[in-house]
């Protein structure tokens, strides 16, 4: 006996799958990170967008102060990473739409990838963050004031005169939001009780 | 007494303290039931007197907000104009207009700036300073728009285009006919034409002819400069000047509204004088102020482009010119008396009326359009000039007369009926009434309602949108050309003391707020203008921007270069904090050098100067801009090159060399 909910639950996971193909597709338009710094002679502040292919924000200015501190260009983080990202994207987003027709119980594991993808993302973001805070050019005008650190990921820090806040911007919580229906989608595939199917 | 006096303070503190509403927070809600004990101990031990505490808390801009108006004064003999900030009264910068200003690297570099073509003297040297007098914002429907400034030098008849994007002078123009200028600038309602009126007689076309030929020879001018505004430059093959006698023209105002199409001009020297005291001839003084009235010169503009576009005019130096015949036998130009070498003649905001301040006569006469106009039509004239200029009958033409005091000179409006008329010689404003013009007064029409004293030996007046078809009211600024007592000495060169001046209040209310000391050139006349009417940029729009052009550069320096083609050698140098590449340029001795400098820096202050040691070169690259430095490396040596505006912890380090090798003999 299948109750009404369990006839539900497979439109209801499509339905899901669809919204967050969608969202995938929308969070490629929104910044995942955001940064910003705010020091007295820039009251308004310095900003970075993190988009998943690109950067966005005050770059040029913090490029300038950060080689007094050498650290290189944020143009240069994540290069490789960037220029796969919109194939990624759309490679999840095929997974996602062959979930939606395609209900096959272990193939439902093709949808890991998504599932963990904004995991990833903070882990890769993490990963540059640490080697650009850690590799700071020694012989840099302010290498001996400003030490080798490792900027916030998320909330609040300091780097040399500059207060800095950072918070994960939309994209990164659509991201999640297929993430999640994901994970959804492969724990009630993969341990639904559903014998008949 | 004492008791008394303090209560007087502290009523005016309680009034005054109103002045502290910002933004609601629990300090300015405090600052509203009283001045806090601190501040009334700080006001007692200043000795301050309630007038002063309320003058202070009106004046008091908090660091980090901003002033409500700009204004714009001229700067004499400094050749600039001066921007400040009302009600604080703040210096907010100078622009460099007719004088070489290294700040910002002004007139330094071939270019550069608008002094790349300054006229040249007859010794064929460049003319390096102005006599800025008479500031004026471009207008649309006699309103000032906010996006040019227009200003005269009277030392050498030019007349300059500031475009208040960048608040830097983009253009000059050189009078083919004459020397000198005073009537200059005023602006036609919609900026259509920028008005110079001449002031010493000279033969036109800057030639010779001896003073015994004055009258057959010497002329006045009248010069209307066509604007572009969207090319934000004067436009000499489109412009045209009038003959007039020589009668020593001074300041003009245009027309607005009924009077649109009218431009008028005073002078004060209808009596011909031409001096001569070391031959026993009366001087000028004396003979320029002989009759008790000069003529107030009243131009049929639109009449005068109208002869143009028929071409009955001639050219001369290049400039079409309406002879001084055709001017009076065409209907445009009339005179009508005025009392008595008058200084200003000032247009109400209706447009309806015309004061003129008699300088020499303790009056203001207040002349009507429709009084003019009827006049003209019914020929209804005193007679004609020598010049066959018809004059019109003085009393036809006049609709008020008010006696304010000594030495009246310039008379400017508010927005509650007022006319405000400065008294050199009483050293005092005058607040009169208007009649039926576009505000109405409380008092009757036409009388003096209250006097001022300011300190001292007033000029110019300038109130908030004052000259315009709204005026603001609510400040007043003095330009007193004597300072004084009202310093700490400073040697017997003494500022300039400009007064700011409440006028918010009806009634005879007047109160001077704060003085500003001027120590860097003569102000003669300013224009405020509300702030918010000006749209500037805070950094360039794009990197290589050109300011002169106001355009993209065609050589934008992205990266350090060097390119040498026998002779000639150019610098491609970006700049950015804290370098500049190439950081080392060997030239030979006698190399031509042309140094392309862009400033990579799109952060708002991150301005960078640049000078080479012991070459008299010197820039100002603001974020974005791009500048052309041309020099002769005829000197040899090691010049290092610096960064000359502290732009960042190394700014210091900012530096380069300058190698010129001497050349090889044979």
């Amino acid at each position: 006996m299948h109750s009404t909910n369990e006839n539900l639950r497979e439109p209801a996971l499509q339905v899901a799958l669809v919204l967050g193909g969608l969202a995938l597709l929308a969070s490629v338009f929104l910044p995942y990170w955001q940064l910003k710094i705010t020091a007295p002679q820039y009251p308004k502040g310095l900003c970075v967008q993190v988009y998943l292919n690109h950067v966005e924000g005050d770059i040029r200015e913090i490029d300038t102060l950060n080689h007094y501190i050498g650290m290189r260009p944020l143009g240069d983080a994540a290069k490789l990473e960037r220029s796969l990202s919109l194939a990624g994207v759309i490679a999840m987003m095929f997974v996602l739409l062959s979930a939606v027709f395609y209900q096959g119980r272990f193939s439902v594991l093709l949808l890991l990838p998504v599932a963990v993808f904004p995991v990833v993302f903070i882990g890769d973001l993490y990963y540059w963050m640490r080697d650009f805070g850690l590799n700071l050019n020694p012989h840099a005008a302010l290498s001996s004031s400003v030490k080798p650190f490792i900027p916030p990921l998320f909330g609040q820090g300091k780097i040399a005169q500059f207060k800095a806040v950072a918070w994960f911007g939309a994209g990164f919580y659509l991201s999640s939001f297929t993430s999640l229906v994901s994970a959804a989608v492969i724990a009630l595939r993969l341990f639904g009780s559903r014998e008949s199917r | 007494m004492k008791t008394n006096r303090c209560k007087r303070v502290m009523a005016a503190v309680a009034a005054a303290a109103l002045f502290f509403s910002s933004g609601g927070s629990v300090l300015a809600e405090e600052a509203k039931k009283s001045l806090p004990s601190d501040s009334m101990e700080a006001a007692h031990r200043r000795g301050l007197t309630p007038d002063d505490i309320y003058a202070a808390v009106s004046t008091y801009v908090p660091s980090g907000q901003y002033d409500e108006y700009y204004m714009f004064a001229s700067g004499g003999q400094s050749g600039q104009v001066f921007v400040i900030g009302l009600p604080s009264m703040r210096l907010l910068r100078s622009i460099a207009v007719f004088t070489p200003e290294p700040w910002q690297g002004y007139g330094f570099g071939e270019k550069e700036s608008a002094t790349a073509k300054l006229p040249m003297s007859p010794d064929g040297k460049p003319i390096t300073w102005g006599d800025t007098h008479h500031p004026a914002l471009s207008e649309t429907n006699g309103d000032y728009d906010g996006q040019f400034l227009f200003i005269g030098d009277k030392a050498h008849g030019r007349l300059a285009v500031i475009d208040l994007r960048d608040f830097e002078t983009k253009q000059m123009v050189d009078n083919p006919l004459m020397h000198n200028n005073h009537g200059a600038a005023f602006v036609t309602p919609n900026t259509e034409y920028i008005v110079e009126g001449s002031q010493y007689a000279e033969p036109l076309g800057k030639t010779y002819a001896p003073i015994s030929q004055y009258k057959e020879k010497y002329r006045g001018l009248a010069t209307f400069w066509k604007f572009d505004r969207q090319k934000g430059r004067i436009d000499a093959a489109n412009s045209f000047a009038i003959e007039l006698p020589p009668y020593w023209q001074d300041l003009a105002d245009a027309g607005k509204g009924p009077s649109e199409g009218w431009v008028f001009i005073n002078s004060f020297n209808s009596e011909m004088a031409t001096g001569g005291i070391e031959e026993g001839n009366p001087p000028f003084e004396a003979g320029t102020t002989e009759r008790d009235t000069d003529y107030l010169h009243v131009i049929n503009w639109k009449k005068a482009e109208e002869l143009i576009r028929q071409n009955k005019c001639e050219t001369l130096e290049g400039m079409k010119l309406i002879t001084l015949k055709t001017a009076a036998e065409e209907g445009v130009l009339y005179f009508v008396a005025e009392p008595k070498s008058p200084h200003g003649v000032d247009v109400t905001p209706s447009g309806k009326y015309m004061v003129v301040a008699g300088k020499l006569d303790p009056h203001v006469t207040i002349y009507g359009i429709e009084n003019i106009k009827k006049a003209i039509l019914t020929k209804d004239f005193e007679g004609r000039d020598d010049f066959g200029v018809p004059i019109l009958r003085f009393d036809a033409a006049k609709v008020a007369q008010v006696e304010l005091g000594l030495g009246p000179l310039h008379t400017q409006f508010d927005d509650k009926g007022y006319a405000y008329t400065s008294l050199f010689l009483d050293s005092a404003v005058a607040r009169w009434t208007l009649g039926d013009d576009k505000y109405k007064a409380p008092e009757k029409p036409w009388t003096l309602v209250g006097k001022t004293p300011v300190q001292f030996n007033v000029g110019h007046i300038a109130t908030a949108e004052g000259d315009t078809v709204n005026p603001d009211g609510k400040y007043l600024v003095s330009l007193n050309k004597w300072s004084v007592d009202r310093y700490r000495n400073i040697g017997p060169l003494l500022p300039q003391n400009l007064q700011l001046v409440d006028i918010a209040k009806t009634g005879d209310s007047m109160k001077v707020l704060y003085d500003l000391p001027i120590g860097v050139g003569e102000p003669h006349y300013a224009q405020i203008i509300k702030a918010d009417k000006i749209k500037s940029w805070e950094i360039y729009p794009e990197v290589g921007w050109d300011p002169l052009q106001q355009r993209k550069s065609d050589v934008v320096a992205l990266e350090g270069k060097i390119e040498r083609d026998g002779d000639k050698v150019d610098v491609y140098m970006p700049v950015i904090r804290s370098h500049f590449d190439p950081e080392h340029i060997e030239v030979e001795q006698g190399q031509k050098v042309t140094l392309h400098l862009t400033n990579l820096e799109r952060t708002l202050d991150a301005t960078h100067g640049f000078c080479i040691t012991g070459y008299n070169l010197s820039a100002s690259l603001e974020p974005g801009e791009s500048v052309t430095l041309d020099f002769v490396a005829d000197k040899p040596g090691v010049y290092p090159y610096y960064c000359l505006e502290f732009c960042s912890a190394l700014h210091l380090e900012m530096v380069g060399y300058l190698l010129v090798k001497p050349k090889s003999k044979g």
